[in-house]
């Protein structure tokens, strides 16, 4: 039974849940940064994208099997509610990087794409937050 | 067949013990918490990339493929886990032989749960990204391996697991030709949403 005290503990979910919330984090970074998704990005110069990107994934790889106090020894999850805190939390992720990033671009100028294939799905958010294209989306009757 | 199994199995188990820092480093990455979580983030990666849309909805096939072949791999398992005669655990069966560095997981070894799970990830991606399909295995190849280091799979477990994934993959692969429409419904619905 011994084994299983941690998967009952609160505290083990939370730190997996900010693990990879974190990792999360640092991923959609670099995601913006390579593919020049200005509007989710939180840094306007997308060398600080990739610094912050990296290093908050090394960082919480490091923190969790180095400092969170895991022992591997112990069992941790079962199947099921591993899948399920981790889709939790990577869903939490990528809303925040969405809220966080039109908070931080709110000023970024809205710009009209012409090209209809550039403007599809996730290209719009080279030039718009998040925020930005859902309320575009919205004020014109859900067409683009 | 079984003979073989044991001896590759005790030929790669016999490597663990000997030093501290080797054992740790194979218990971080064959846990469920290192490797299942890098590829997951690398999915998300795989989602948003490609040079053009062309590219990145074969990608976005691709990603949903390898995680709906996850799911269904996982499903496997315990379908055959719940329909064979348990296999014991090298470290049950052996108990003074094995050199176990890890917990101990009390459902029966064959087939083994983080191969086909992780395989899967890997042959779903296969299916639409030939490349990242086999970049995809390297993980895979890692956690299974660490697995039979560790001493809580034999060899024939990981095979076991990996022929899962391959069925897994197989099965969504022709749902999802049948059902395209609706796989094109759901991406153009996520671009609505500039999700996808």
């Amino acid at each position: 039974m011994k084994g299983y005290i941690e998967v009952s503990s609160w505290i083990f979910v939370a730190k997996y849940c900010a693990y990879v919330f974190i990792a999360v984090i640092g991923m959609m970074q670099i995601i913006a940064a390579k593919w020049e998704l200005k509007g989710i990005s939180f840094f306007r110069d997308k060398k600080w994208s990739y610094i912050f990107g990296t290093l908050a994934i090394i960082a919480v790889f490091v923190w969790y099997f180095g400092f969170s106090g895991l022992n591997l020894m112990n069992r941790t999850f079962d199947t099921p509610p591993q899948l399920l805190w981790l889709a939790i939390s990577v869903l939490l992720a990528l809303l925040i990087t969405f809220g966080l990033s039109s908070l931080i671009n709110r000023l970024l100028p809205p710009t009209e794409i012409s090209d209809k294939t550039q403007s599809d799905g996730i290209e719009m958010l080279k030039n718009k937050t998040y925020w930005q294209a859902c309320s575009r989306y919205f004020h014109r009757g859900g067409s683009r | 067949m079984i003979h073989a199994d044991q001896t590759v199995f005790f030929w790669i188990n016999g490597l663990a013990g000997h030093v501290a820092w080797i054992d740790s480093v194979i218990r971080i990455l064959s846990c469920d918490l290192f490797i299942p979580v890098i590829m997951i983030i690398a999915l998300i990666a795989v989602w948003y990339s490609g040079r053009n849309i062309a590219d990145r909805t074969r990608n976005q096939y691709g990603v949903i493929c390898s995680l709906a072949s996850m799911g269904i791999a996982n499903l496997l398992v315990y379908v055959f886990d719940a329909m064979l005669p348990d296999r014991l655990r090298p470290f049950e069966a052996f108990p003074d032989r094995v050199h176990l560095i890890f917990y101990q997981p009390n459902d029966p070894s064959f087939p083994s749960n983080a191969a086909a799970a992780s395989f899967a990830l890997a042959t779903g991606i296969w299916v639409y990204n030939r490349k990242l399909g086999y970049i995809f295995s390297i993980p895979a190849l890692i956690i299974s391996f660490g697995r039979i280091y560790m001493g809580v799979h034999y060899p024939l477990d990981i095979l076991g697991g990996f022929a899962l994934a391959i069925l897994a993959t197989g099965i969504v692969a022709a749902v999802m030709k049948l059902g395209k429409p609706a796989i094109e419904w759901l991406l153009k619905l996520m671009r609505k949403f500039y999700l996808a």
